[in-house]
């Protein structure tokens, strides 16, 4: 799939050249020395102004002619969007007139390009830009700033500017361990073992024959063993499958980055650093590629944004859907109060991404709790940074935080299990004159990964699967 | 917030050189023509007394070596103020004050500001570390040489035909090969072209 965006148009327009001014001062300056030598009777003056103003008369031959137009090509994938990771462009050069082309190539939250580059002898030339971003969602891609000028340089056409298109980025997915069940699995069909008598599963129990089982369950050695002359039939019974529903719940209201003075929107967040959202959006498609690849069905809601919701479904295609719902989230608005928890399909695991710095998206989740879902809150603020803060920021900041502390721990107190996505280094003690000899004392530990964090809670369900199910 | 945090963006352009050399090859084309012509005048100074007013003749003080080796460094600072061409002038002003006569200095003094004001037309608005493919260089090396060639021929002639100063056997050797070139360079293509078989 590929965009085509014409810098200049569709019909391309009558391009203007001039003289430029560096070969005109170049030539002007050529006739002040011949000018000067001559009126001195002096040679070798003369000869000093020869140089440019033979140059300039070769050059003045040799001006830039015809059109000069910039069109835009860029790669989508198959569902419109590109990978953050890789951010990619082509431009396509048409200059027949023009010896080569001044190019600067700029984005933001990248350091800008300027090169000079050839034209081919068909005057044209292809160009790839690629980047990367530390963001992801929707973002301008490159603007291209082009000056065409001419075979000798000495004239140049107008500047012409190709404006960023808008791309989509989608969120780099990681690897992450099978995920933690819901309390109670549904349906009888799905990859996950369940204590309901099926098919599919594992065996239950040998049982009579009785009217309705199928003929093709009848265990005949059992029957051979147990009753010879066949007065009684015996069948083999299994265990039923079951799936799970996990809903990913966004909540999208605040994209906040790691500098708390950024926090306000009156200074904008270092393009080279992930925001809570970029976090909360990287943890959505991680887990949703790891359910879609476990064959079970995953849903998204976004807290901020209740007209969007994406029903549970399994797939490819509904990953891709999944992805591109995802990644154009965005902020809308104020956070809207809500008196109920929106409804979850029943027995759903709740996987709830958010930043906590409120008590919103706590109460919904400790409203899901109570109603028996099986929640779990990451935290996707991203390591805050508190070096740049006057002394009353970082008090804001530290009261902040008590009040995120206290809601999640009170969520842990409501059996909502909690982790953050991305860990907080944690500050190794300084080592003193004291300490030189003194038996090494544990060091506090990083805590771990958003990996080792669902293993952790992982290990509950799948230690007993299909726990619940049938009741 | 530094560049270097920043995301680079990656061109897929040919063999390039940084604008940065060619900033600084206009800087100092410009500084050597500016030492050229102080030092000339430092020996065609009459009545030199001290290093400081021997860099020149009564014209041609020492701090117009100063102003000329700042200039210089503007070209290389902020070519897009184009100071190349008043450097060219001021030199050729200052030339003035040198005994007249066409040398190899005089041929090597129009090759430095060719280069410079070519160089520094090139690259003027250029940043540090823009890109310059080589194949756009190439044609505007072959117009320099070509021109330069041109000079020298022009020079020869002039030297010949200027009486004041016999020249030097250096420069009619000098003369007489680049009057051979241009000629070679002139003569019609199909004459050097070799038989078809």
């Amino acid at each position: 799939m590929s965009l085509n965006g014409a810098g200049q148009g569709a019909a391309p327009p009558t391009t203007t050249w001039r003289p430029s001014t560096a070969f005109v001062l170049g030539a002007a300056a050529g006739v002040a020395l011949l000018g000067l030598g001559v009126l001195a009777g002096r040679p070798d003056v003369a000869l000093l102004g020869a140089g440019p103003v033979l140059g300039a008369a070769w050059s003045a031959r040799r001006g830039g002619t015809g059109p000069v137009e910039v069109r835009e090509e860029i790669e989508l994938d198959k569902n419109g969007a590109m990978p953050a990771r890789r951010l990619a462009a082509s431009y396509r050069i048409e200059a027949p007139g023009a010896g080569h082309v001044r190019l600067r190539v700029s984005r933001f939250g990248s350091v800008t390009v300027s090169a000079l580059v050839a034209l081919d002898e068909d005057g044209s030339r292809t160009l790839h830009a690629s980047t990367s971003s530390a963001r992801n969602g929707a973002q301008p891609l490159f603007t291209l700033d082009h000056l065409a000028v001419g075979p000798a340089g000495s004239t140049v056409a107008e500047p012409g500017r190709v404006d960023a298109t808008r791309i989509v980025a989608l969120p780099q997915a990681r690897r992450l361990p099978p995920l933690p069940l819901p309390f109670r699995l549904r349906g009888l069909t799905g990859a996950h073992a369940s204590r309901r008598p099926g098919d599919g599963g594992d065996l239950r129990d040998v049982h009579l024959f009785q009217p309705g089982d199928r003929l093709k369950r009848i265990d005949w050695r059992v029957t051979a063993r147990r009753s010879p002359q066949l007065e009684e039939l015996y069948v083999r019974r299994d265990f039923a499958l079951a799936d799970s529903v996990v809903v990913i719940v966004l909540d999208s209201r605040d994209d906040v980055g790691p500098d708390a003075a950024t926090w306000s929107g009156a200074v904008p967040v270092r393009p080279d650093e992930h925001t809570s959202l970029d976090i909360a959006r990287e943890a959505a498609a991680s887990l949703a590629n790891q359910v879609v690849a476990s064959g079970d069905r995953v849903a998204l809601r976004d807290l901020a944004d209740a007209r969007r919701p994406l029903d549970p479904g399994t797939g490819r295609r509904h990953l891709d859907r999944f992805l591109w719902h995802l990644a154009t989230t965005s902020p809308r608005g104020a956070a809207r109060d809500t008196v109920r928890a929106p409804q979850l399909p029943s027995g759903a695991l709740v996987i709830l991404l958010s930043t906590f710095l409120d008590p919103q998206s706590a109460l919904v989740a400790s409203q899901w709790r109570r109603q028996g879902h099986r929640v779990i809150a990451i935290d996707t603020l991203p390591p805050l940074r508190s070096g740049s803060l006057t002394a009353r920021e970082r008090l804001a900041v530290r009261l902040v935080t008590i009040e995120r502390t206290d809601r999640l721990a009170e969520l842990e107190s409501l059996g909502v299990e909690t982790f953050a996505w991305v860990r907080t280094p944690v500050k190794q003690p300084r080592k003193t004159s004291a300490d030189d000899g003194a038996p090494r004392t544990a060091v506090p530990e990083t805590p771990a990964g958003p990996e080792v964090q669902l293993l952790r809670l992982g290990y509950r369900s799948h230690g007993q699967p299909g726990k619940g199910v049938g009741r | 917030m530094s560049a270097r945090d920043l995301a680079s963006i990656e061109l897929d352009l040919r063999p390039s050189v940084p604008a940065a050399a060619l900033r600084v090859t206009a800087g100092v084309a410009g500084g050597l023509a500016v030492l050229l012509v102080g030092f000339q005048g430092w020996r065609d100074a009459v009545n030199a007394d001290g290093l400081w007013d021997g860099f020149g003749s009564p014209q041609l003080t020492g701090w117009s070596v100063v102003l000329g080796i700042l200039a210089s460094a503007w070209i290389v600072w902020r070519t897009q103020d184009h100071v190349a061409p008043l450097l060219a002038v001021g030199v050729g002003v200052a030339s003035l004050a040198t005994a007249g006569g066409i040398s190899w200095r005089t041929f090597v003094l129009a090759g430095l500001l060719l280069v410079m004001l070519r160089a520094s037309a090139l690259v003027g608005g250029l940043p540090w570390d823009a890109r310059v493919e080589i194949d756009v260089l190439r044609p505007v090396l072959r117009s320099t040489g070509a021109v330069l060639l041109a000079v020298i021929a022009a020079g020869a002639v002039a030297g010949f035909l200027d009486g004041t100063n016999p020249p030097d056997f250096g420069m009619k050797l000098l003369g007489f090969g680049a009057v051979v070139v241009a000629g070679v360079w002139l003569l019609p293509k199909s004459w050097l072209r070799g038989k078809d078989r």
